[in-house]
C-alpha cells in the first residue's frame, strides 16, 4: 500500500495493456462478424452447389436419387466434338468482347482529357451531365431504344440510311450477326463513356495546377502538357482499373447480351455468362454448373496473376 | 505572326472538340427525345414512322392509359422499396465494414478482407445460386432484393481506401478521449467519408432501380415484380 504509484505502474501496465489489446482485436472481429456471415451465406454457401456438376442432376429429383457421374460433364467439353465447338465459339465471343473492352478502356481517358480542354465552362458541364444519362437506364431500356431506332420497319436511323442508300431496304441491324462484337462495344460505350470519364475527370481535377503553370512558363505546347503532366497523373487510376478488369476477362456479365440476343445473332453474341444461362434454361443444369465452375476458377487465377503482375511492376497490391 | 498561327490551330482544335462532344451528347439525348415525342404524338403517325424530329398532333392519352394499368402502382412501390431500403443497407454496411477493415488490430483482418474482395471474381453460378436462394426461402420474398446487397465488395474497397487516406491523428485523439469504435465511426468516419458515401449511394441506387435479372429468376408471383419486370407483362 505504501508503494508509490510510479513504481507500481510499469509492472502492472504491460499485463493490463495486453489484455486490453486482446479484447480489442476480438471486439473488432465480432463487430465485423455479422457481415462476414452474410458474405458466407450469399457468396460461399452457393459453392456447395458445385456438387451438382458431378451428378446427372434433374431439378425436382433429390440429389440422393440421382446417379453420380464423376467428371462426365467436364469430359464432354473436350470429348464431344459438337460440345467442344460450341464452347470454343462461346469462348471466342467472350474473349473478343473482353479484349475489345480492354483496348477501348482508354476511351474514358481520352474523353476526360479532351473535355478538360474545352474552354467554355457551361458547355463542358452540359456535355458532362448529358452524357452520363444513358448510364442510368437499364439494358432492357437500351434495347428498347435500339429497337426504336434500328428496327427494320420503322427504325428512324434505318429509315434515314435506306433513303441515303447506305444500306439496302430491309437491312436488319439488330439481327445481323456480322458486326455484333463491334455493335455491342459501341452500345457499351454509348451507355458508359460519360459515366466512366467521371473518375478520370476527378483525377485531373486533383492534379496540381502549379505543374501546368510551371511548364507554361517554359513554353510547353498543349500536347506536351497533356503528355507530360495529365497522362502521368491518370496512369495510377487507369492501371488499377485495367488490372481489376483483367480478372474479369471471362465475366462479361450477361444483362447487355441477354437484352440484345435473338435467334439471328445468337452465335456471335453468346458470351460465357449468357451461355450458362441459356443451357441452364435448356434444363442442362449439371453442365451449366460445370461451365460456371471452370469460369470461376479461371477468373480467380487471372485475378491473382494480375495482382502478382501489379506487385512486380508497380510494387502495389490490388487485393 | 507566330502567335496568330497558333490561334488558328487553336481555333480549329476548339471547333473540332466542340463538334465531337456536341455530336456525342446529341447521340446520348436524341433516343430519349425520340421516344418522348413519339409517346405524345398521334399513335397512327408514330406507328407509320413519321415522327422523327418534332411531335405532331400532340395528345397525352398514352400516359393516362399507362397510369390506369392495374398493378403498375404496386410495381412502382416495389421498385422504390428496393431502391431506398437496399441502398441504405448497402451504404451503411459498406461504410461500417470498410472502416472496420482499416483496423490493423482486427483478428484475421487480411483473410476476411481478401475473402470479401475475391467474391467479385467468382460466382457459384446461376443454378447453385438459385438453389441456395430457394433453400433460404428467398424466392418470392421481398428480402431477396435487399439482403444480398449488404455486401458489395467494390463499395467496401472504395470506403476502405478513402478511410485510409484520413489522417490517423483524428481517430487517435478521439479514442484518447475515450470514444469507442462505434463512436469514432459515427462522429468522425461518417462525416469525413461523405463524398465517397454519396458516390456509393448513386452507384447502388442506380443498380437497384435498374436490376431485373434477380426478379426474372427468383420471383414467379407478379406481386413481387418491379417496374423493370413489368415491361414484359405489358
Amino acid at each position: 500500500m505504501g508503494v508509490p504509484a510510479g513504481e507500481l505502474l510499469p509492472s502492472v501496465d504491460p499485463v493490463h495493456r495486453s489484455r486490453w489489446k486482446m479484447k480489442k482485436k476480438h471486439k473488432l472481429f465480432f463487430m465485423a462478424f455479422p457481415f462476414l456471415v452474410v458474405t458466407f451465406i450469399f457468396y460461399y454457401l452457393p459453392i456447395s452447389g458445385w456438387i451438382y456438376a458431378f451428378y446427372d442432376f434433374i431439378p425436382g429429383i433429390p440429389l440422393s436419387d440421382t446417379p453420380y457421374v464423376g467428371l462426365k460433364w467436364f469430359k464432354t467439353i473436350v470429348s464431344n466434338p459438337t460440345q467442344t465447338a460450341e464452347v470454343l465459339r462461346v469462348l471466342k465471343n467472350t474473349l473478343a468482347m473482353s479484349s475489345l473492352g480492354l483496348i477501348t478502356s482508354i476511351f474514358p481517358v481520352i474523353f476526360a482529357i479532351m473535355l478538360t480542354e474545352i474552354k467554355s465552362g457551361w458547355y463542358r458541364k452540359l456535355v458532362q451531365t448529358l452524357t452520363t444519362i444513358p448510364n442510368f437506364i437499364s439494358w432492357i431500356l437500351v434495347y428498347a431504344l435500339a429497337f426504336s431506332l434500328f428496327s427494320v420497319d420503322n427504325g428512324v436511323i434505318t429509315h434515314i440510311l435506306v433513303q441515303l442508300g447506305v444500306v439496302d431496304e430491309g437491312y436488319n441491324f439488330l439481327a445481323s450477326s456480322s458486326n455484333i462484337w463491334v455493335t455491342m462495344i459501341v452500345w457499351y460505350w454509348w451507355k458508359s463513356l460519360g459515366w466512366g470519364a467521371i473518375l478520370y475527370l476527378a483525377a485531373i481535377a486533383g492534379i496540381d495546377q502549379e505543374l501546368y503553370e510551371a511548364v507554361e512558363v517554359d513554353g510547353a505546347s498543349r500536347f506536351r502538357k497533356i503528355w507530360h503532366i495529365t497522362i502521368p497523373g491518370l496512369i495510377p487510376t487507369f492501371f488499377v482499373l485495367l488490372l481489376l478488369s483483367i480478372g474479369n476477362l471471362v465475366n462479361n456479365g450477361m444483362e447487355q447480351y441477354f437484352a440484345f440476343q435473338n435467334a439471328m445473332n445468337k452465335d456471335s453474341i453468346e458470351v460465357l455468362d449468357l451461355y450458362v444461362y441459356n443451357i441452364a434454361f435448356a434444363n442442362n443444369f449439371p453442365f451449366a454448373t460445370a461451365v460456371s465452375m471452370l469460369k470461376s476458377v479461371v477468373s480467380v487465377i487471372l485475378l491473382f496473376a494480375a495482382n502478382t503482375l501489379s506487385k512486380m511492376v508497380r510494387d502495389e497490391s490490388i487485393i | 505572326m507566330r502567335k496568330k498561327k497558333l490561334t488558328a490551330g487553336e481555333l480549329i482544335f476548339q471547333i473540332m472538340i466542340y463538334t465531337l462532344f456536341g455530336l456525342f451528347t446529341l447521340s446520348c439525348i436524341y433516343p430519349f427525345y425520340y421516344l418522348f415525342i413519339n409517346t405524345i404524338s398521334s399513335n397512327d403517325l408514330s406507328a407509320a414512322g413519321y415522327i422523327k424530329f418534332y411531335p405532331r398532333q400532340i395528345h397525352f392519352d398514352n400516359y393516362s392509359k399507362v397510369l390506369r394499368i392495374s398493378g403498375l402502382g404496386h410495381a412502382a412501390t416495389v421498385s422504390v422499396y428496393r431502391t431506398v431500403v437496399g441502398t441504405l443497407l448497402t451504404v451503411g454496411s459498406s461504410a461500417f465494414l470498410g472502416y472496420l477493415f482499416t483496423k490493423k488490430e482486427m483478428w484475421g483482418r487480411s483473410i476476411w478482407y481478401r475473402s470479401v474482395v475475391v467474391t467479385m471474381y467468382f460466382s457459384a453460378g446461376l443454378i447453385p445460386w438459385y438453389i441456395t436462394m430457394h433453400n433460404l426461402h428467398l424466392t418470392n420474398n421481398y428480402l431477396a432484393y435487399i439482403l444480398p446487397t449488404i455486401i458489395t465488395p467494390f463499395n467496401i474497397i472504395l470506403v476502405k481506401t478513402f478511410v485510409e487516406a484520413i489522417p490517423p491523428s483524428l481517430e487517435e485523439s478521439a479514442s484518447m478521449d475515450g470514444a469507442g469504435y462505434m463512436r469514432v465511426f459515427w462522429s468522425i468516419i461518417v462525416p469525413l467519408t461523405t463524398p465517397i458515401l454519396a458516390t456509393i449511394t448513386i452507384f447502388s441506387a442506380v443498380n437497384q432501380w435498374n436490376s431485373f435479372i434477380d426478379t426474372a429468376f427468383l420471383m414467379t408471383d407478379t406481386k413481387y415484380f418491379t417496374l423493370n419486370s413489368c415491361y414484359g407483362v405489358i
